[in-house]
């Protein structure tokens, strides 16, 4: 089921109409005056000299779907490690029904009801999903069988339609499957009476995603509350009754999402209003830059078959897909990693198949990796050093294997007040910025020197509104300046929103393509799912 | 200055922890009745309390710190190099067969010649398991540790039979390092310092040098911190691996070739004593800088001439000189748990730490 996005205002017609319209935290959030199940007042958490949460007050009401908004760094997931006991604040109390509590560690929380679902998942990869099921509950060390668990993991994964098996494991799954395990995971602990989670749908592809948003809503009504921590506005209006807004440690406002509005959510959060759109392209796309032909992987978790697309100066064009339908290997490919089995990929006319990155950073090819840590940066070394990082290859800094060091700073300081990279100094360890700052990092080095056509995989995934809004700038000037961008993303109002044209893939092939302003989602969802035989007016398959 | 600042307190705390591992130590002698005054006086009389003292302080860190500074090198590049003793004792094999039965040669070039088959001994030892590691993904974690006991039954059957002393007295050694091959002690202002040691402090240099102004040590250190992200950026990942074992594995052959030329003279299958693996414990005490290396192995040694001496001196046994090492080691890594950094931030909050606002 596809839902439309960005529908905004009206609630949930499931929703609990408990909310009052008093949106200050102080006041109990049902209007009839009942307890809140959970109460935080002048929470305060320091790292150091970093106040992470400063006098914080949140009251959640049973039954609703809160949403937590906030840049990164707000403070929201610190907040929420103190409700799930994983960090002790340094002052401020918490009340549960009205009664105060100590929560002291995880059992404390997991005794109250409190389940928590972290971004970062805490699965073992290499254990079973039932093994994974049996950590989460200790038992005796020397209890053995694990028949029982078998049976609720199968019942739990049944009772919510979810194709995993018990004794698959993790590593086999696909990162909406491991989300789901995880909540799972919680659910089969004892009673949950609220359940956070922290950015449960970052990953997620979009029917995923209304998966689990249909699951939050049966939890709903069941009286559970749910903390959401989100980074899309859409989300919060699709699934939230109420959402605060934190920033820098605080709490700038509580507001119950039918009185008010992205606009209004957006400026709460980032102090300034905000275009969530770019403008189209001003000209029309140019010659061919990049050009796959017959593109195909042997080996790979999801091998291509027979992709080929072209890339116009002056576009950006998108490659939607649901994760794991080729997405990854066709990045790889195109970045210099992956060797295709067979096919050509021509960038300005010349053959690139298979070719080193160096080869293609001199070639004006930016790669932006999808998993910027992993991938895209070395977090332990410095950040002008991961600037140089890419850039090693020109002759002007290293000169018979030594490096020209002032040089490297010197250039990599040009590049990080370039690209508006937020730090002390770059002599600090790359991996103590914040994401959207590590990623800045990452544009700073590959577009640096104007790229002439960028491949970036989920480039603003995880980053705040700011942020994203600056990744979508650099690939926008890229565009303008006459360069060919490639974009893949599984978020689709991204796609929907920057790129002039959008391809489908599933399977490893690619299923269709779709012009990007006005395009029908249903026709995406449909072509997502592998429906080949679509036919529709702007489907060119 | 943040640097400079760092690099105090970090010396400030490992001052600390030397003394409270000193302390914890002589309780424990106290407790088995030995005359700790006395211990005390002869550790640190037979570790910097002569000329003398200081020489031998010198002489036994000479091998753990070359082979040490190779570990550490290794480390940086992602690699643990377990195999430091086995391919010392490769780098002591070509050394001995080098300088005792090749051509005799005149002083210095002797000396050049026999470091440089040590450190092809120790470089090929190296390469094996980092080929190993790259072409056949063996960890070399597991090979670089079972190659130790090639190497060491190696040069058993060599120093038994083929290169055996025939007037060694039946011992299963070579022949003594010819005086021109051998590394002379240098007079300095009162001090007689080995010149293995100086070996071991330019080494250290080279590689400092190395690992922060060459594109190469740069990509060792990528490789360190993050495979996938050498690996995105085009480092050749496996010629690297094969690089970083291979020159980690030359210096332990180099530090076996000092300690040849430089103390022992002969090589026999009692040769060494561990120290590839105190060389291990030097490289990350050390955490993998070469300052740091440097400052472990100068410890080290300076506690097994002590220890000795203690023996000799207040008949303690010598081994408490290891239980010294072995309590300062583990109060080093329980110092870098993450216990004790919390503990540590705690005690700054109380001592002094007025609230601070939001910015």
């Amino acid at each position: 089921m596809i839902l439309p996005l960005g529908s905004m205002g009206a609630p949930q017609p499931d929703a609990p109409a408990r909310i009052g319209a008093d949106g200050s935290v102080a006041a109990v959030p049902g209007g009839s005056g009942a307890t809140p199940l959970v109460e935080l007042r002048g929470v305060t958490k320091t790292f150091g000299d970093i106040v992470a949460d400063d006098d914080v007050h949140l009251a959640i009401a049973e039954g609703e779907i809160h949403a937590l908004l906030g840049e990164n760094g707000a403070g929201k997931t610190t907040l929420m490690r103190v409700l799930a006991g994983l960090t002790r604040p340094d002052d401020g109390d918490i009340r549960w029904r009205g009664a105060p509590v100590h929560i002291g560690s995880p059992a404390d929380a997991i005794g109250l009801g409190i389940g928590m679902m972290h971004q970062h998942d805490m699965l073992v990869s290499t254990l079973t999903v039932e093994e994974n099921f049996e950590l989460a509950r200790p038992r005796p060390p020397l209890a053995l069988g694990l028949a029982d668990t078998r049976g609720r993991v199968a019942a739990l994964t049944q009772r919510y339609g979810i194709d995993v098996r018990p004794d698959q494991r993790v590593e086999t799954l696909t990162v909406g499957q491991r989300q789901w395990v995880n909540l799972l995971r919680i659910l089969d602990g004892p009673e949950v009476r609220l359940l956070i989670l922290d950015e449960p749908t970052a990953s997620l592809t979009q029917s995923e995603r209304d998966d689990v948003f249909r699951t939050l809503r049966h939890l709903r009504a069941g009286g559970v509350a749910v903390i959401l921590i989100v980074h899309k506005l859409g989300e919060v209006f699709e699934i939230a009754d109420r959402a605060t807004v934190m920033r820098a440690g605080r709490v700038v406002a509580t507001r119950p999402v039918a009185e008010t509005s992205k606009e209004e959510l957006a400026a709460l959060m980032v102090g300034h209003a905000v275009e969530t759109r770019l403008a189209g392209a001003t000209k029309a796309p140019g010659e061919v830059i990049l050009s796959v032909a017959g593109l195909q992987t042997t080996g790979a978790a999801r091998d291509l078959v027979d992709v080929s697309f072209e890339v116009r100066r002056g576009e950006i064009v998108g490659v939607a897909g649901v994760d794991g339908n080729g997405q990854r290997e066709l990045g790889e490919c195109l970045a210099g990693i992956r060797r295709p089995s067979a096919g050509r990929i021509e960038v300005r006319g010349g053959d690139v198949t298979g070719t080193t990155p160096p080869e293609l950073t001199r070639l004006g090819v930016a790669r932006v990796p999808e998993d910027r840590q992993e991938h895209g940066l070395a977090l332990g070394l410095r950040i002008w050093e991961n600037i140089h990082l890419g850039r090693s290859a020109s002759r002007h800094l290293v000169r018979r294997g030594v490096v020209d060091t002032a040089r490297a700073r010197r250039l990599a300081a040009d590049l990080a007040a370039r690209f508006d990279v937020r730090a002390q100094d770059l002599e600090h360890p790359v991996g103590e910025l914040s994401g959207g700052n590590q990623q800045k990092v990452i544009l700073a080095r590959e577009l640096g020197d104007d790229a002439d056509l960028v491949v970036a995989m989920n480039p603003t995934r995880g980053l705040d509104i700011s942020a994203t809004q600056f990744v979508y700038e650099q690939l926008a000037a890229a565009r303008s300046r006459g360069g060919g961008v490639l974009l893949v993303s599984f978020d689709l109002d991204e796609l929907l929103g920057i790129c002039d044209r959008v391809l489908v893939m599933s399977g490893g092939r690619i299923a269709g393509e779709v012009s990007g302003a006005g395009a029908d989602r249903t026709l995406i969802g449909m072509l997502m799912g592998g429906e080949h035989h679509v036919v529709a007016g702007d489907v060119a398959l | 200055m943040a640097a400079a600042g760092r690099m105090a307190r970090a010396t400030a705390i490992n001052g600390f922890i030397v003394l409270l591992g000193l302390v914890v130590s002589g309780t424990l002698l106290a407790l088995t009745g030995a005359d700790v005054a006395a211990a005390a006086e002869a550790l640190v009389g037979g570790s910097i309390g002569s000329p003398e003292a200081i020489r031998q302080s010198l002489v036994q860190a000479t091998p753990i710190l070359i082979a040490g500074l190779g570990v550490s090198f290794a480390l940086r590049a992602g690699l643990v190099n377990i195999g430091a003793d086995g391919q010392l004792y490769m780098g002591a094999l070509f050394a001995s067969v080098v300088a005792i039965f090749g051509p005799q040669l005149p002083w210095p070039i002797a000396s050049i010649v026999m470091l440089g088959a040590a450190l092809v001994g120790g470089f090929l030892w190296g390469a094996l398991p980092g080929w190993m590691r790259a072409r056949l993904g063996m960890s070399e974690v597991i090979t670089t540790l079972l190659l130790n006991f090639v190497a060491f039954w190696i040069v058993s059957w060599a120093v038994h039979d083929p290169i055996r002393d025939p007037l060694g007295g039946g011992y299963p050694w070579t022949p003594e390092v010819p005086d021109a091959a051998r590394l002379p002690a240098l007079r300095m202002g009162g001090l007689i310092i080995p010149s293995g040691i100086l070996l071991g402090l330019a080494i250290a240099a080279v590689i400092s040098f190395v690992l922060h102004r060459t594109q190469f040590g740069f990509e060792l250190r990528v490789l360190g911190d993050s495979p996938a992200a050498a690996r995105w950026s085009g480092i050749p990942v496996s010629r690297r691996i094969v690089a970083a074992l291979a020159i980690s594995g030359g210096l332990a052959g180099l530090a076996g070739a000092a300690e040849l030329a430089g103390n022992q003279l002969r090589l026999s299958d009692f040769f060494s004593p561990g120290f590839g693996f105190t060389a291990l414990v030097v490289a990350l005490v050390g955490r993998a800088t070469p300052s740091g290396t440097v400052a472990a192995a100068l410890f080290f040694g300076a506690l097994a001439a002590g220890g000795g001496s203690m023996e000799r001196v207040a008949q303690v046994p010598a081994s408490t000189g290891l239980v010294v090492q072995g309590t300062v080691i583990a109060i080093l890594v329980a110092s870098r748990s993450a216990a004790a950094r919390s503990l540590a931030s705690r005690v700054r909050r109380l001592v002094a730490r007025p609230r601070v606002g939001v910015a």
